[in-house]
């Protein structure tokens, strides 16, 4: 019975701005977990190995990179297919026209490629623009006269949450797909969309690329058999990315900072929201704070969404005879009339700051 | 609102102990560890503390005021009379968190932490321990620090009035400023030699971009060396691969004329020696009929030549008779003699010249076989046949590869066409050599930097780390901006405020304390006090050291006391002096004492000190 290790959106050479100089590592981790997925693949009794799309962040990956892929991908004995993703699209300048890929590259719209000695035969159609609208999972049945049709389809499935318009998945279009499994590729977690009797998932990208892919690090590793589909996510990642939400009403900086230490995880990208009512005259320097925490993490990223505590303001600690009353009174005024959020925000900043610097807080 | 009274549970060293107060002057006395300052943050926790934090304003700890050995935090009920003459009981219980009001004599209870506080602090005029302490509480060296010039008095109304805290306004705009000098220096002006870090900032992602900028643009170069090369030699390829064949083409063309002339060789090769072969045959033939006839009459030939030498002899002796005759007996009968002999000889000689010569040429036999000799060349027959039968083997071969499709493909080709096809070898052989240099000038092209497309991707993450660090700084100075505007405003409303203010409450307070020696104050914007003296007929300068020592005293408590009106408006809130008179001389003391006696006329005063000698003064005297 057909073992496949399905995968996608690895995004091999993507800048990662977000991580500043740490971009750099990130590209070799990238570069690294293929080579381990491919490792896997040949270790692991797979039979089959798909990759739904993005295999490459874009159409000009550097040589090595390119050189180490097709390095990778030769020394498997197991056939590999290939998808053009909306990253790495099958465009005039496609990487897949320039570069021979030892195996199945999916050029054709729609492309049909069976393996007799598996029974069973692969679907899909190859993104041909970046921008492309059309329905990944159009002209695609199960004509090949094998046991098992397996398609993959680089988009989005239709989501209630979602104004999906480029490359858009309809449900009833998977459930009416005739397919034993669906690969799908574009989104970065691993989920499932199985619709009627047709097995569908997202293996998700197998690092995250960007802060808040909780559900990245995965593969999907799929046997299929006469009792169905079996569908298991496979961990591949090294990076794992969370989001933290700290409440910190009531917290001093110093009790901020312990409390995302917490969390310390060199291989975590954690992105902290700090939210609630901060006391008034508390400074929250998340420059300093990324700076103080950022070798306890892979990556650190802060956002300041609490909000001082402006009824404090019309109680007794701050008269309106005295000059911190009046500057409370005067940016209270200044951030109920803001007239966007970062014009409230920085208002807001200022109450702070003002605030710690009358009550004689070292805070510049 | 003046306290009555405070009951203390678990608190310090002032366990389970009750102390009563009147209006007026309270005077606290007791040596020193004797719990003075206990009880003073007893009454602090009493009317500020929340019982459900562990903290007073995050300094005084509550553990550090509970009791030894006690089973749980303190406990503390303090009786307050307001301004109504109605008694409220306030409890506040640390150990429970709990806290309640009651007012006596009545059913009024009020329960819950901030309930409680909320009414206290109506009572009080504030809630604000900081205030309180800043105002109604007269610290053990705050006078003296003013005369001994470590603090000014318009030091100490600027941080009052400021907040309460040590920090002043102007303290707080005047590191606004510097740090938006700092935050600024360079951006948008002049760029000093050392700009600030906005400025720096900048300059680091001018650079970066001008880097990534050559480096893009290399890269991008080299990438498109690379796609150009990958086209060329796609294209090298198919010239190669046509050229090839026609050059193929042009080759079996070649051949196929070799062959064919070859051919032609061959043919007539073939046909000489096919010729000769059939002369020799016949010439054998004809050789052999030969010798058979020359069989039969061979005989009458082979001796005619002896006849003529036989003749030739017998006319050379009687030429040599007739020679003798002639010259021995007569010339007439010699030369009859010797003429016929001559004639003989001369006959046989032409005879056998003409035998000679026939049997040289004209013998048929030996014509026949010189010429068959000449034909053979010393080879047999079957040499002759065996070439000839080699010569039409290679002319059947040649006749053969000329039949071969290629050939035939080459036979195609018209003379036109063949030299077309050369014009078009010759044109793809040049079009061959430019890709050629083409790709040499690419592989320069690509080979020109060794910058790839990590160095870009690297470069513009440092760019996105700077960009939003500079947008940060950005913000920064926005706020640091706004604060300081806004704080600008604040300081200046509330100074000129306070001043018009205070400036009439400090008089009137002066003047009753110092029964109307000064009664007249002026002060400045920021809070610079001055004071008219009578005597002198001028203005004095509150911190230029003209005063004397007392009259900066009273000078201070009168601004105390409009400070305490000025925030706390019709509250009367108990002031709390901690000796602040130690380290006065005796006269400076009394008169201080006394001006302590006349706030007490209006605001309770609870004076805790080590000392005696007050307690004449005294409303109250309580002995710890």
């Amino acid at each position: 019975m057909p073992k496949i290790i399905h995968t996608s959106d690895v995004q091999l050479d993507a800048p990662f701005r977000f991580l500043g100089p740490r971009g750099e590592d990130h590209r070799a981790q990238l570069r690294e977990t293929f080579e381990h997925i491919v490792e896997m693949a040949q270790q692991d009794g797979f039979d089959l190995l798909l990759i739904a799309g993005d295999l490459f962040d874009s159409n000009r990956p550097h040589q090595t990179t390119l050189d180490r892929v097709s390095m990778a991908l030769r020394q498997l004995d197991i056939p590999v297919c290939i998808l053009p993703g909306n990253h790495d699209c099958y465009d005039d300048v496609s990487v897949y026209r320039r570069v021979l890929f030892p195996d199945h590259v999916f050029t054709e719209q729609p492309t049909v490629q069976t393996f007799p000695g598996l029974d069973l035969a692969v679907y899909g159609n190859p993104i041909r623009s970046a921008r492309s609208q059309q329905d990944p999972l159009r002209d695609l049945s199960p004509s090949a006269d094998v046991r098992w049709h397996v398609a993959m389809a680089h988009g989005n499935v239709d989501r209630p949450d979602l104004d999906v318009t480029s490359r858009p998945i309809r449900r009833e279009a998977l459930r009416d797909s005739g397919m034993d499994y669906v690969a799908l590729g574009d989104w970065h977690s691993f989920a499932d969309y199985s619709e009627g009797d047709v097995t569908a998932y997202y293996a998700g990208a197998p690092e995250p690329t960007a802060l808040g892919q909780t559900g990245a690090g995965y593969v999907a590793r799929v046997e299929l058999d006469e009792r169905g589909v079996q569908v298991h996510p496979e961990r591949v990642g090294t990076i794992t990315t969370d989001e933290l939400t700290l409440d910190v009403t009531g917290y001093t900086r110093v009790e901020i900072a312990q409390a995302i230490r917490q969390h310390a995880d060199p291989h975590l990208m954690l992105q902290v929201t700090l939210t609630g009512l901060t006391d008034l005259g508390t400074v929250l320097d998340l420059d300093a704070l990324e700076e103080r925490l950022a070798p306890d993490f892979y990556h650190l990223a802060c956002t300041d969404q609490s909000h001082p505590q402006l009824e404090a303001i019309a109680a007794a600690d701050y008269p309106e005879e005295l000059v911190i009353g009046k500057f409370a009174r005067l940016m209270q005024a200044h951030i109920e009339q803001a007239e966007s959020e970062n014009e409230q925000r920085r208002a807001e900043q200022a109450l702070q700051l003002g605030i710690a610097l009358l009550e004689g807080k070292e805070v510049l | 609102m003046y306290l009555k009274r405070i009951a203390l549970k678990r608190f310090g060293a002032l366990d389970q102990q009750t102390y009563t107060f009147r209006p007026g002057l309270n005077l606290i006395k007791g040596p020193n560890e004797a719990g003075k300052s206990t009880l003073q943050a007893a009454l602090l926790f009493g009317l500020f503390g929340n019982p459900q934090h562990t903290t007073l304003q995050r300094v005084k700890h509550v553990d550090d005021y509970t009791s030894w050995g006690a089973t749980g935090s303190f406990h503390i009920t303090l009786d307050i009379a307001d301004g109504a003459e109605t008694t409220y009981r306030v409890e506040k219980d640390w150990a429970s968190g709990d806290a309640r009001l009651i007012a006596l004599g009545s059913d009024t209870v009020v329960t819950g932490v901030d309930a409680v506080q909320q009414r206290l602090n109506k009572m009080l005029g504030y809630g604000a321990v900081k205030i309180f302490q800043s105002t109604a509480c007269v610290e053990q060296n705050a006078v003296d620090d003013l005369t001994a010039g470590q603090r000014t008095i318009t030091d100490q109304l600027q941080r009052i009035v400021t907040g309460g805290g040590e920090a002043k306004a102007s303290d707080a705009l005047a590191k606004l400023e510097q740090e938006i000098g700092t935050l600024k220096k360079g951006w948008k002006t002049f760029a000093p030699k050392h700009p600030g870090p906005i400025k720096r900032q900048q300059d680091d992602i001018a650079r970066l971009e001008e880097r990534l900028s050559t480096i893009r643009a290399q890269v991008r170069q080299a990438e498109d060396a690379g796609e150009r090369l990958g086209d060329l030699e796609a294209q090298i390829d198919d010239l190669t691969e046509k050229l090839k064949a026609r050059r193929a083409l042009r080759a079996s063309c070649d051949r196929r004329f070799e062959l064919e002339d070859e051919l032609e060789e061959r043919k007539a090769q073939e046909q000489k020696l096919e010729a000769r072969v059939a002369q020799i045959q016949q010439l054998q033939e004809q050789l052999v009929g030969t010798e058979e006839a020359s069989r039969a009459g061979g005989r009458g030939q082979s001796r005619l030549p002896w006849i003529t030498l036989l003749g030739f002899a017998a006319g050379f002796l009687l030429s040599l008779i007739g020679l003798a005759i002639g010259l021995l007996r007569s010339s007439v009968l010699g030369l009859l003699v010797g003429l016929p002999g001559l004639l003989i000889g001369a006959g046989s000689f032409v005879w056998l010249v003409i035998i000679l010569v026939r049997s040289q040429s004209g013998d048929p036999q030996t014509t026949l076989r010189a010429k068959l000799d000449a034909l053979l060349e010393e080879r047999p027959l079957e040499a002759w046949i065996e070439e000839r039968k080699e010569a039409s083997r290679q002319r059947r071969d040649l006749e053969e590869t000329l039949a071969e499709p290629e050939m035939q493909q080459a036979a195609q080709v018209t003379p036109v066409e063949y030299e077309t096809l050369k014009q078009e070898i010759a044109r793809l052989e040049e079009q061959l050599e430019a890709k050629e240099q083409e790709r040499i000038r690419q592989e320069a092209r690509r080979d020109d930097t060794t910058y790839t497309l990590e160095d870009v991707h690297r470069l513009e993450e440092q760019k996105a780390a700077a960009e939003r660090a500079l947008e940060r700084l950005k913000d920064r100075l926005t706020v640091y901006e706004l604060t300081y505007e806004v704080l600008e405003q604040a300081q200046q409303e509330t100074m000129r405020s306070a001043r018009d203010e205070l400036e009439p409450k400090i008089g009137q307070h002066l003047r009753c304390i110092t029964h109307g020696r000064y009664e007249q104050v002026e002060a400045s914007d920021d809070l610079a006090l001055s004071i008219f003296s009578a005597e002198k007929g001028s203005w004095i300068d509150a911190d230029d050291g003209e005063l004397s020592r007392g009259t900066i005293d009273q000078l201070y408590l009168a601004a105390r006391l409009a400070l305490i009106d000025l925030l706390y408006q019709e509250a009367q809130p108990p002031l709390l002096m901690d000796d602040p008179f130690v380290t006065f001389d005796p006269q400076r003391r009394q008169a201080a004492l006394r001006l302590c006696r006349e706030i007490a006329q209006t605001h309770q005063v609870l004076f805790f000190t080590c000392h005696d000698g007050y307690d004449g003064i005294a409303t109250e005297v309580i002995a710890l």
